[in-house]
């Protein structure tokens, strides 16, 4: 029968509007404004889940995001979730869901054997079962992750678009119940800038659950959120943000949620919207009106479907039109589980009522009594029965010790028991944010601690402890009103209190786990399968602090994170241990409160727009020519152009030859460059680099190494003094961002009287570096600089004219030959490119890319900082002595030579490598060992930092054909002290290579190329 | 023949060309070719403050994130990025004839001129959503109270480092390194179109 539990009026339900879902294969019928869970309630459907590791059949728990156990894949495909709670889908038409964790059905779960042998399975069973032999671990876990798991990851990329967005106001109400909706009118009415963030399809809370004979302000509850709601609305600086859950609090109020935006509507229906949106909320003052969560009972048989918590029964009777049994047991221990029985009772279902407290009273056991229904006091579930969904329970007096039961068993028919063991307040953001916790006795419940707060924020209502409707709206009203005065508006007082229906409450009996005959389970954490034998036995495993015993026993992990499970399972360890609740202390509350996906934390940071793709003004040239690109940083440059069908490595050699032989063009725009000014540049450059800079010439260049504090090399690059006090300073292409920082830091913080300024350009200049022995003769045709080697000569700069537009030529060279450095105003870089690629036809110009230039350089024995240096390596390690000036007081770095490791003798030093075959190509990275048959273990005596196939060098055994010589560069210890040693180079798949160790200056030693 | 007369206007190209492009309520555009010289010096030297007034034709900004204007034909919009630290904007190709009055009229005076025309690009956004457009990579407080036309702030739109400015209620600018302009042109795109529903 469709629907048989539905109600044939009332609750927040659409009955205009049909829908219809498949739940496990099977088609039903749902309203709008039903959850899943509320759907598969009225369709009687009571199994819904397989638990977590004993795969017990279970069934809908709660109405909300604290759901242990209705956990369910939704959709199926690429657009499938894992893990998602049937308390929290809205329904939409169509909709598909699957029962998680069994096979082959819901129904008939094989592995419910677990269920029999679950005494053998206690706390820390996986760990102690499949310790040994940790060989097997692996494949131990392959079993275990098959057998006890939740939903299945989708196999496909999400379909689905996710934003993140920023967002700011003075003050955030987190919770629209009664106390947020109070808080945010009272803010709101200030003009401040407020946002209610409420994780529900629409704000009210638990009113959204109540009868109408819950008044306030003199009307039926529902009508007053409408109101408000609507008031809200009219307000311009108020936002509302529905299907809003905050997951986070940090520090300094920022804040973060989840907003479901078109979930709800199901895939594919939400056009170009986001499925989620994940808001970073930066907020001047917070209001945290999260309300409480039920705690339940910790009875025998108590995780059986058809066990339910009884705030959630009432909702979906009086929210969802539902009624969940009409044969009905009410176990409780405090007065607010009467109103589930009134209510259920009112609409026609049989309810006994347990309660633990010896003769209650007060109003709203007066009004069950007047309505007939039978309670049965000092009493306790003792057992229960109905594997797939409860049939009978067992009822017994409880003695004044809390423990022991008196009497004969009494068996009650049922097929629902709605339970109640009091409230948690729901303070895990006020944790987060900083706050303590007190362990109130009167109340039995865990509030946040009084004082001021590490981040601005105040907790109202039930999430404070305050429990009672009139309170909860009273404390909103003055919350609201002192936030949003200590964020600058309004006068801090409240508006007038709202009157509101009181419900005067009894205390409650503390009931923590409930005594059963034999070995029943009671279970205290239903998502991870946790049961009070579990705490004990981990007790006596010398499990004491809470936290150990909660990874011992899985209790409070997985989704839910323990909304219901943990201050039951803290006051069971107390038990245990003889101590009292607040002593046993409590675990860590963490973001995020409930689950978010990473679709949504990425945002829109997902493929072209995952990270910046910096090109340079010629990329169209350089695509439009087959250039193959390389990440260089978050720069593509191009790596070769290959002609026709090449390779990389034929494409290298031609590059490289053509270079050496005619003229070379790199695109060199990617260099950090750094304009530097002021009286004291040539003062403030003599301590940044090691050398000496006071007397370099106006219009003259020089070659610059960088050191840290501990005199290691970080960057290197040339400098040019454009006029007396003005120089232009570049970097390597990934260092550019670190030099300009560390050039700051120091004016800044250590020598703030320099005169120096210092403005980076990297942007404004596209560079074209060309090289070669005819580089010179294709500039002359281009720039009316005169070239003259006398006029012009090496690591000098000239400014003029180039094809048309202003330049600035450094006549500087990382090739070794002659060669140019062109720089102009990066919006004309495309025509200076093109100029000289038309130009340099008569001049047999070859274009490279950045791994002819690593080869050229290589060639010549120049470094590449953070390739053949790695941090640990001084000027003297890489064979440049010469840099460091002998007779500078001081520079950056020096001290440090003067500490015993750095000036020891051999260290790892430079060197030049020649593999015996010289068709090999050694592994960059490759250790370099002095044994041709090593064996662990092995001392490594250095390692290969760069390597290649040149066509320019002629090696020791004069081999120089057209597929090149091999030659590498290394760093080996002692290195200057082994040249012409043979030594070996261990590879990853075992064989060795033997080498010669050179000088690392390949190719003309005497730099006579340079200067032609 | 080598010619060696240099022309300023004709072999340029834009990282972006120019571009238009309408999204719902929100139209983004590039700017081409803006004229814009960074500044450095001393603000508490009333020399220096008199030197680029009258280079300028309006006093430097010092209240922190505001920009002063010269309308007109010489316009320009001078940016406050540091207390020591200015950017200027003015129309394209006068860049080149203030950069030589600027360090004219900063002679002998501890300062530094520079020509970032081509360092940076500005992508112009109108629209009645631009505040919710900007809230998709920006972590400022753009709320009119916070953040009013005529203010300006240094910030970063997702990765790219950007100088934000205010025209009008409904009217910004970004300004952005040349290499981050197709990266933050293409965020704007694709938020702006997950804006519209």
């Amino acid at each position: 029968m469709s629907q048989s539990r539905r109600l044939v009026k009332g609750g927040r339900i659409d009955r205009d509007k049909p829908l219809s879902f498949v739940f496990n294969g099977k088609t039903y019928q749902g309203y709008e404004g039903d959850t899943l869970a509320s759907a598969l309630i009225a369709n009687d459907v009571r199994v819904v889940a397989r638990s977590f590791k004993y795969h017990r059949p279970r069934g809908v728990f709660s109405a909300g995001s604290d759901e242990p156990n209705a956990i369910v894949q939704l959709e199926e495909g690429a657009a499938t979730q894992p893990d998602t709670l049937a308390t929290c889908i809205e329904l939409y038409d169509n909709l598909s869901a699957t029962s998680q964790n069994c096979w082959p059905s819901v129904e008939f779960d094989i592995n419910e054997i677990n269920s029999v042998f679950m005494r053998l399975m206690p706390a820390g069973f996986y760990y102690k079962t499949f310790m040994w032999p940790a060989k097997l671990w692996m494949w131990y876990e392959g079993i275990i992750r098959k057998a006890a798991g939740m939903g299945l990851a989708p196999k496909h990329p999400d379909p689905d678009r996710y934003e993140a967005i920023h967002t700011h106001c003075d003050v955030l109400v987190v919770g629209g119940g009664p106390a947020g909706l109070a808080a945010a009118l009272a803010a709101g009415r200030t003009g401040a800038r407020v946002i209610l963030a409420d994780a529900q399809c629409e704000p009210g809370g638990d009113l959204l659950a109540e009868t109408d004979e819950l008044e306030i302000a003199g009307e039926a509850a529902s009508n007053w959120v409408s109101k408000t709601l609507a008031e809200l609305r009219d307000m311009p600086e108020v936002r509302i943000l529905e299907r809003t859950t905050i997951t986070g609090y940090y520090d300094y109020n920022w804040l973060t949620a989840l907003q479901k935006v078109t979930d709800h509507m199901g895939p594919d229906k939400g056009g170009n919207l986001p499925r989620q949106r994940f808001i970073k909320i930066r907020a001047r003052q917070v209001v945290l009106a999260t309300g409480a969560i039920e705690r339940p009972l910790v009875f025998a048989e108590n995780d059986r479907p058809g066990v339910m918590m009884a705030s959630a029964v009432r909702t979906y009777i009086n929210r969802y039109g539902v009624l969940p049994g009409r044969s009905m047991v009410v176990f409780t221990n405090n007065d607010t589980a009467y109103q589930t029985a009134i209510d259920a009772v009112r609409l026609g279902a049989q309810v006994t009522v347990v309660d633990a407290r010896p003769a209650p009273q007060g109003d709203v056991v007066t009004r069950a009594e007047a309505l007939g229904i039978q309670i049965m006091d000092r009493s306790v579930i003792t057992n229960l029965h109905g594997r797939m969904g409860v049939k009978c329970v067992t009822v017994q007096h409880l003695g004044e010790d809390g423990t022991t039961l008196l009497g004969k068993p009494i068996p009650f028919s049922c097929d629902l028991v709605a339970m109640s063991g009091g409230w948690n307040p729901t303070v895990h953001l006020f944790s987060q944010s900083g706050g303590k916790l007190r362990w109130d006795d009167d109340k039995t419940m865990f509030v946040p601690l009084a004082g001021p707060a590490i981040n601005p924020s105040r907790s109202v209502g039930c999430c404070n402890g305050t429990m009672d409707l009139p309170g909860c709206l009273a404390e909103g009203l003055a919350a609201g009103s002192k936030a949003a005065k200590d964020a600058g508006f309004g006068t801090g007082r409240a508006p007038k209190a709202i009157k509101a229906t009181a419900r005067p409450e009894a205390p409650l009996r503390p009931l923590w786990e409930v005594s059963c005959h034999g070995h029943k389970s009671r279970f205290h954490d239903f998502q991870n399968d946790s049961k009070v034998s579990d705490l004990e036995l981990a007790s006596l495993e010398g499990m004491v602090s809470v936290e150990h015993t909660k990874r011992y026993t899985a209790t409070g992990m997985g989704t839910d994170q323990g909304k219901t499970s943990n201050v039951n399972a803290l006051a069971i360890m107390a038990r245990i241990q003889g101590r009292e609740i607040p002593a046993v202390g409590t675990t860590t509350f963490r973001p995020p409160y409930t689950p978010v996906s990473f679709g949504a934390i990425t945002g829109q940071d997902r493929r072209e727009l995952f990270e910046q793709v910096r090109t340079t003004a010629m990329q169209p040239w350089h695509v439009a020519n087959g250039a193959v690109f390389e990440d260089v940083g978050d720069w593509k440059r191009p790596r070769y152009f290959p002609q026709g069908s090449e390779d990389m490595h034929a494409a290298v050699l031609r590059e490289c030859k053509a270079t050496r032989d005619s003229v070379g063009i790199v695109d060199a725009s990617t260099l950090g460059k750094i304009d530097i000014q002021g009286p004291d540049a040539a003062k403030f450059l003599e301590m940044i680099y090691t050398n000496a800079w006071a007397k370099l010439g106006v219009g003259r260049c020089r070659y610059g190494v960088m050191l840290s504090e501990h005199g290691m090399i970080f960057d290197d690059g040339v400098t040019t003094r454009l006029s007396d006090n003005h120089y232009h300073m570049t970097t390597t292409t990934g260092g550019a961002a670190r030099v300009m920082g560390w050039l700051e830091e120091w004016l800044q913080t250590e020598w703030p009287e320099m005169e120096v300024y210092c403005t980076s350009v990297t942007e404004q200049w596209s560079v074209a570096s060309i090289s070669g022995p005819k580089a010179r003769d294709l500039l002359a045709g281009l720039t009316d600089i005169d070239l003259d080697p006398e006029a012009f000569p090496f690591m000098a700069v000239r400014e003029g004219s180039f094809a048309g537009v202003p330049a600035r030529i450094f006549r500087i060279s990382f090739t070794g030959e002659v060669a140019y450095e062109i720089n102009v105003p990066t919006c004309y870089g495309l025509h200076m490119w093109e100029t000289l690629m038309e130009h340099g036809k008569a001049h047999d110009i070859c274009v490279y890319g950045t791994e002819t230039l690593h080869v050229l350089r290589a060639e010549k024995g120049f470094i590449i900082v953070g390739q053949d240096t790695d941090g640990t390596c001084t000027p003297m390690d890489v064979g440049m002595d010469w840099i460091v000036s002998k007779k500078k007081a001081d520079f950056i770095g020096k001290r440090s030579f003067t500490r015993s490791d750095t000036a020891r003798e051999g260290r790892k030093q430079l060197v030049g490598l020649f593999t015996d075959d010289p068709s090999f190509v050694l592994p960059e990275g490759a250790h370099i060992v002095d044994t041709a048959t090593p064996k662990p273990p092995l001392r490594a005596l250095g390692h290969v930092t760069s390597s290649y196939m040149s066509p320019n060098v002629t090696g020791p055994d004069g081999v120089n054909g057209d597929k090149g010589r091999s030659i590498a560069m290394a760093l080996l210890q002692d290195g200057r002290n082994r040249m012409g040693d043979t030594l070996y180079v261990a590879l990853m798949d075992g064989r060795v290579k033997t080498v010669t160790v050179t000088d690392p200056v390949f190719f003309d030693k005497e730099g006579e190329r340079t200067h032609g | 023949m080598v010619d060696t007369k240099v022309d300023f206007k004709t072999h340029r190209t834009s990282p972006l060309d120019g571009a238009v492009w309408p999204v719902g309520p929100i139209t983004l555009s590039e700017k081409k070719f803006l004229g814009k010289i960074n500044i450095r010096g001393n603000a508490d030297d009333a020399a220096f403050l008199a030197a680029a007034k009258k280079a300028l034709g309006v006093a430097l900004p010092l209240a922190a994130n505001t920009v002063s204007m010269r309308k007109g034909k010489k316009a320009v919009t001078v940016f406050w990025l540091g207390p020591d630290e200015w950017l200027v904007h003015s129309a394209d190709g006068s860049q080149i004839s203030l950069l030589k009055a600027l360090q004219t009229a900063f002679k002998g005076l501890h300062t530094a001129v520079t020509d970032v025309s081509d360092y940076f690009v500005v992508i112009e956004l109108h629209g009645s959503t631009v505040h919710d457009l900007l809230a998709r990579g920006c972590p400022l407080d753009l709320h009119p109270r916070t953040f009013k036309p005529g203010d300006c702030a240094q910030s970063y739109f997702a990765k790219a480092s950007i100088l934000l400015h205010r025209v009008d209620d409904d009217h910004y600018t970004i300004q952005v390194r040349w290499t981050f302009a197709q990266y933050l042109w293409d965020y704007l795109v694709q938020s702006a179109d997950m804006m519209a529903a």
